[in-house]
């Protein structure tokens, strides 16, 4: 298991800020985020591993945080 | 000791003051650039903006802000200090919420490692806001 932590429009979204979601790698967890949250289809997320922006798609381990991030709009 | 770098609600103007002379020791900074972000009273819809709403995912504001005073340090040689401060919680409209500061030997580093630092900080800092009316 994994928990995922949300932000910005996807914590409005799903009503939640954190889950805790079963994935193997972030292209499964994402399919299982969009399948859980169809509302949040049409919003364009990065997702950062245990607080580090994600570049590529990769492996998780159990007990990795992976944050859902929404575009960012600071400053 | 870890930097600070998110405030809950606005940059006070003490807190703006304290930061622009913390460094006053430093006599070889003789260019002080600096920039400070306020909540704008934007229209939308027919509704005024009265206040932004901010939040963070604060462990990666964390990472990401070293990285960009790290960026910045690295890029522009002259640069001596770089401060940067961002609200979260509610920010009035006329309220500041970011607040930058950069210190150099000489002006054309200092000015230009200060838009540098907002144009990252705009770019990488996981940070949301929320319009109130």
């Amino acid at each position: 298991m994994v928990k995922v932590l949300y932000f910005g429009i996807a914590r409005e979204i799903t009503g939640k800020a954190e889950e805790e979601l079963e994935a193997h790698d972030t292209a499964g967890l994402r399919h299982l985020i969009n399948v859980s949250h169809p509302g949040l289809r049409p919003v364009p997320f990065r997702l950062a591993l245990n607080g580090s922006l994600l570049r590529e798609e990769t492996t998780l381990e159990s007990g990795d945080k992976i944050a859902v991030l929404p575009p960012f709009a600071g400053g | 000791m870890k930097e600070k770098y998110l405030i809950a609600g606005p940059v006070t103007p003490a807190l703006i003051s304290e930061l622009m002379t913390s460094g006053n020791e430093d006599t070889g900074a003789g260019a002080v650039a600096v920039f400070i972000g306020r909540v704008r009273d934007d229209e939308q819809d027919e509704r005024r903006v009265s206040a932004i709403e901010y939040s963070a995912y604060e462990e990666m504001a964390v990472k990401e802000t070293d990285a960009i005073i790290d960026t910045v340090r690295s890029a522009f040689s002259d640069v001596r200090s770089v401060v940067i401060v961002h609200s979260t919680g509610i920010v009035r409209a006329g309220e500041a919420s970011l607040f930058i500061m950069v210190t150099a030997g000489h002006r054309d580093h200092a000015t230009r490692a200060c838009r540098h630092t907002l144009e990252m900080v705009k770019e990488k800092l996981p940070v949301w806001k929320k319009e109130l009316f």
